[in-house]
Formats: C-alpha cells, structure tokens, sequence
C-alpha cells in the first residue's frame, strides 16, 4: 500500500505546487497529507487510492486556508501562472487543477472534494471563464507596453 | 440515432466536451452546436489552451527530484496493520504450524516483512524518478560504493548483474529506524529499472536464501545474512526474471 502511495507522490507535489499561492509551501501540503495517510491507513479501504489520498490533501489545504495568519498576499510576478490562478477562488482552483493536471473524472472530483457535481460544473466554468479573461487582459497589457 | 432534434447544449456540456467525458451522440451534438455558435467555439478553443498551459507548465515536477524528507515519511512509519496481523497469526496459530511442518519453505519473519515493504517503498520513490534516480553518476561508483560501506558499517558492493542485462548506474543512501540503508540503482537495455535494497538493521544469524515476497509491482525477491538484509525488487521484470537476478546477486554476495 505505501509502495503504491510512493508512486502518487510526484502527482501530489504536482498537484500541490499548482494549487499553492501567496508564499504557502507546496511540499508541506504534500508532506502534511502523507503523514495524515500514514496514519489513517488502516481505515482506508483500498478502493479508489488516488481519491483517497486527494481529498486527504484537500482537508489540509482548507485547514491551512483558514489558519491563514492575515499577512498581506506576496506579490506576484505579473503574467504569471500564479497571478492568473490567484484571482480564483481556493475551491475553483481545486476543481480545474483536478480536472486539468489529474484529467479526473467530474464525479470523482465531486467525491474527492466531497461537494454536489453541480458544483463541480458551476466552479469549473466560472474558473475556466475567470483564467481565460484573466490571460487575455495580461495579454493586452503587455501588448500596449 | 434520434431523428428528432437533439437537446439543446448546455454549459456543462461544453465542459464535459473539452474533458472527453460525454458520450459519443452528444458529442457530436456539441460539434454541431460549436460549429453554428462561433463565440462559444472560441471559448471551448480557449479553455483547451489553458489545459494545455497549465499542463505543460506544471509537468516538470513530475520528474523532480524526490525531496528526502518525503520519501522519509513513509520509510520511517511503523507497519500500519501489525497490530490486526498479530491477532490473526495468534488466531489461526495452530492452522499455520502445522502448514509450517508441511512446508519446507521459509515463512518470512516480521522483520523481513518490514524490509520487503521498505524496499517496496524505495522502489516506488526512487525507480520512478527519471532524471534524478541516483545520488552519484557511474563515473563516481567506486566513492559512493565507498561512502555507503562507511555510513552503513559494512562493505556495501554492487554486484555485477551483466548476466541479466543490468548495468550498475548508482545508488543513494536512505533512513532507517536503526540504522541507516542503501540502495543501489541498475538499469537494463530498455530502461528497466531494478533497485537493490540494503538492510543491516534486519541481518538474521541463519541466512535465509533468496526467497520471493511481493507478486503485486514492485516485486521483490529477499534474503536475509549475519550482516545485513537484502531485497531486489522491479516494476518492469517479471516475477521470474527478478528471480534469477536475485539469485545473481546472492551467488555473488554469498560466497
């Protein structure tokens, strides 16, 4: 079991690193979720790994969302990645990364997140729509500079 | 298939069209919807751009190297399931005894369960990563060879496993709970990876012989001596493949 969790490592640090903003650090989300597997492993029941060790890292990313200590965002390099992913919401982002880097399924997503597929769809179109006008307006900025 | 006209096409179709996740009639559905509806045509292009984006961007850290610590995690945990595995064992005791007396074959230990598992893991951490799978690179094999003998107390040395196709690429040291482990990397023609997992903290006074572990990729083959633990495992050899590479190392290491 844990050989097969080794193995989706480089996907949780892909996932994280994409996932991560404002100076968070992605290997600490991935090592938080590994320790939280570590010792929940016993309760897990062997169906649906990926999932499993997904949603784990989404409960921790939450919990360090809402431990936030107030500072002030870092800024960030304009045009980038992390700039336009900023402007969503931390659901939005989890949604589209899922979908995106992982190609899960929606009712995985929907478990993985533990919300209503509905709300996969809606945050998924609202990100998709946010990233595309967001690269756009980065676009046009640097064309008039 | 259905003369009459097809539903309308909605947002989350669009959706599930860019994510191939509809099914074939409404597939063709959405084509026909995107080619009379140009806006929605170029938004469907645009959100298949940022897919592509964002995976290109984000597809390097897939063969990053592995931060230690990580790899640590997992390798330093106590087995998970011991507890229920005692009572079991404890439970139908007198059924394994006597399977045990019909047997000549070796019933792996706790101990060699553990490393079975640990060499597991390594595989899994290390064999995967691509780029970065060794600490030193061929041309240095004879100072990590030397460095891993000093920081495992005992002469760690690569066999020559040219007779399976397998060529010595490197190794890199890892934690353990009592001491520390090693594990060397070789690499066949194709790209086959096979790791050799070093153990002294689960030497055994009698040595065991190579014996199998672990039918499920990786595979492992195991023996245990005075001095040291030792398990090849591979996701790509077959189970029978793997055995004679372990017999290779063992008839070298064993003499």
């Amino acid at each position: 079991m844990e050989a097969r969790i080794a193995e989706l490592i480089p996907r949780l640090r892909r996932y994280a690193r994409a996932l991560s903003t404002q100076g968070m650090q992605s290997d600490d989300l991935v090592r938080a979720t590994l320790e939280r597997a570590g010792q929940e492993l016993g309760g897990q029941s062997g169906g649906d790994l990926r999932g499993w060790l997904f949603g784990l890292m989404h409960a921790e990313y939450v919990r360090v969302l809402a431990g936030g200590n107030g500072a002030p965002p870092e800024p960030l390099a304009p045009g980038s990645f992390e700039q336009a992913i900023g402007d969503l919401t931390a659901g939005q982002r989890e949604v589209f990364l899922l979908v995106t880097l992982e190609d899960m399924r929606y009712d995985e997503v929907a478990r993985t997140l533990n919300v209503p597929i509905g709300t996969v769809m809606s945050r998924l179109s609202r990100a998709r729509e946010k990233l595309r006008l967001g690269l756009m307006s980065q676009a046009r900025l640097r064309a008039h500079k | 298939m259905n003369p009459a006209r097809p539903l309308p096409v909605g947002e989350a179709e669009l959706h599930a069209y860019i994510d191939n996740q509809l099914s074939q009639d409404r597939r063709a559905a959405v084509e026909a919807w995107l080619a009379a509806h140009p806006e929605d045509a170029v938004r469907v292009a645009a959100y298949r751009r940022l897919a592509v984006q964002w995976r290109a961007a984000y597809e390097p850290v897939l063969t990053e190297p592995m931060p230690r610590e990580l790899a640590a995690i997992l390798l330093k945990r106590p087995p998970s399931r011991l507890p229920r595995r005692v009572a079991m064992v404890a439970g139908v005791g007198a059924v394994i005894g006597a399977w045990a007396l019909l047997q000549p074959k070796h019933v792996p230990s706790a101990a060699a369960s553990e490393m079975v598992r640990r060499a597991a893991i390594a595989h899994a951490v290390y064999a995967a990563d691509v780029e970065h799978p060794v600490e030193t690179g061929p041309g240095a094999n004879a100072q990590l060879l030397a460095w891993l003998s000093e920081r495992l107390g005992m002469k760690v040395d690569a066999p020559d496993l040219g007779a399976a196709g397998l060529s010595f690429i490197g190794g890199r040291l890892l934690p353990g709970d009592k001491a520390a482990a090693a594990l060397l990397m070789y690499e066949g023609p194709n790209g086959q990876r096979v790791t050799f997992y070093w153990g002294p903290e689960f030497k055994q006074v009698q040595e065991t012989g190579v014996q199998f572990a672990r039918r499920d990729p990786p595979r492992v083959y195991y023996w245990l001596d005075d001095e040291c633990g030792y398990a090849v495992a591979s996701s790509d050899l077959s189970a029978h493949e793997l055995q004679l590479v372990a017999r290779l190392a063992h008839d070298q290491l064993e003499k």
